[in-house]
């Protein structure tokens, strides 16, 4: 795992981006055609991983395109400088807590307001949790459910506040809506993962449509030279024999100009495409 | 494609923000309703900046904004509610078009795994056809060269 270089406050900023890790430089052809000759002579298929010994026996500049193992999910380790765990989500109940903690220590309004609004709120899960049962469809349904039931419940707060502003059946909405919202971001980003492997579909099948049309364009043009090439081959074959006839009566430098002009024409329906 | 999961967080905090705000510009720029019969009072503003130069009358404070008529009002809440209502279209029109809504996880792997064999599968034939270009470049070669010999031999 790469890690970043520590952040230094008095760092002079040379280039926007860092520098790629070093060992970028040892992927050639050359060592990965090494590597996968490593592998074949001990019979390592692709998927296994190497042992520590096979590990040591290899030279130093293949080691590097040895992938290292996935982190476990209970390892830590920094992204943008930041420690992190592979299992992100696990820590929302921590972050609710948080909100929580935040909303009762510090109320809604300013201090000018001679009434503050403090909220005794709890997070509560809206949706089920099992995901075997809950399908994709589903969350898009919850998502809308939830939406909406913001909007209502910000319809219903507009009509307590103008019947009697300091109602407690305010806080409820407020808690209410405050409990939607988080729901609808949980939501989402429980169905990140999803999304990655969608965009990572979608793009491959991209590529194969790309490399696909490559394909056949070189096909039909190596059709088209073939035929070309056939043509002018009986066409040349034609003017030799008639330029044997005429030889003695056509200049020689005009014989020349003509020959390249139908050189030219040859390569023009050749290259023009 | 785009990111939509972070579309839809952005917008449903716009749309937080706009309920926020809504309620802040009703408590600032409601006119007074008058009951007939009874003296105006002031609006929430005007009596806060009142109160406010009372308890400190060497320095008053900045004058609030001139409160906004009650047509103007009228026009900016249906205008704030207009835009509250389009914003949330916006958000369903994101859920709606969320990506992948009928595959699961499993079937996703599966297709993952059936186009990386015919990448594969199409990166040699592109090889392929990259050798037969290249052949064909040689051939269109040899034959300029020929027919310039002939040319001017």
């Amino acid at each position: 795992m790469a890690q970043p270089p520590p952040i230094e406050e008095d760092d002079v900023l040379t280039s926007y981006f860092p520098n790629p890790p070093p060992f970028y430089k040892h992927f050639t052809p050359k060592n990965l055609d090494a590597f996968a000759q490593f592998k074949d002579q001990h019979n390592i298929t692709d998927n296994a991983s190497l042992t520590p010994t096979q590990l040591l026996e290899l030279p130093t500049e293949l080691r590097y395109l040895v992938p290292p193992a996935p982190p476990s999910p209970s390892a830590e380790y920094t992204v943008f400088g930041r420690p992190t765990k592979l299992t992100r989500l696990d820590d929302f109940p921590e972050v609710m807590g948080q909100i929580r903690q935040r909303l009762l220590r510090h109320p809604l309004a300013g201090p000018e307001v001679a009434e503050a609004i403090v909220l005794d709120w709890e997070y509560e899960q809206l949706y089920p949790s099992s995901s075997s049962s809950f399908s994709f469809a589903d969350r898009q349904n919850y998502l809308f459910r939830f939406l909406r039931s913001i909007i209502l419940s910000y319809i219903e707060l507009l009509g307590i506040v103008a019947q009697e502003p300091t109602a407690a059946a305010r806080d409820q909405k407020l808690k209410d809506i405050l409990t939607l919202a988080l729901n609808m971001h949980a939501l989402v980003n429980e169905y990140r993962p999803h999304q990655a492997r969608e965009t990572l579909i979608g793009e491959t099948e991209r590529q194969v449509e790309r490399k696909r049309k490559e394909v056949e364009g070189v096909r039909e043009m190596s059709v088209r030279v073939r035929e070309v090439l056939e043509g002018f081959e009986r066409g040349g074959g034609g003017i030799r024999e008639e330029k044997a006839a005429v030889v003695r009566e056509v200049g020689e430098e005009e014989r020349r100009v003509q020959r390249q002009r139908e050189m030219w024409g040859v390569l023009d329906e050749v290259l023009g495409r | 494609m785009g990111d939509i999961l972070t579309q839809i967080q952005d917008e449903l905090d716009m749309l937080l923000h706009q309920m926020q705000s809504s309620f802040a510009y009703i408590r600032l720029q409601a006119p007074p309703s008058v009951p007939p019969g009874q003296p105006a009072l002031t609006a929430h503003a005007e009596f806060e900046y009142k109160a406010q130069v009372e308890r400190n009358p060497q320095n008053p404070p900045a004058a609030p904004p001139p409160i906004a008529s009650p047509e103007q009002y009228r026009k900016d809440i249906a205008e704030l509610s207009r835009d509250m209502v389009v914003k949330e279209r916006q958000i369903e029109l994101l859920i709606a078009n969320l990506p992948g809504l009928e595959n699961s996880e499993e079937e996703q792997v599966q297709r993952m795994k059936e186009l990386e064999k015919e990448l594969e599968a199409l990166e040699g034939e592109r090889l392929k056809a990259l050798e037969d270009k290249e052949r064909l470049v040689k051939m269109v070669e040899e034959k300029i060269i020929k027919a310039g010999k002939v040319g001017s031999g």
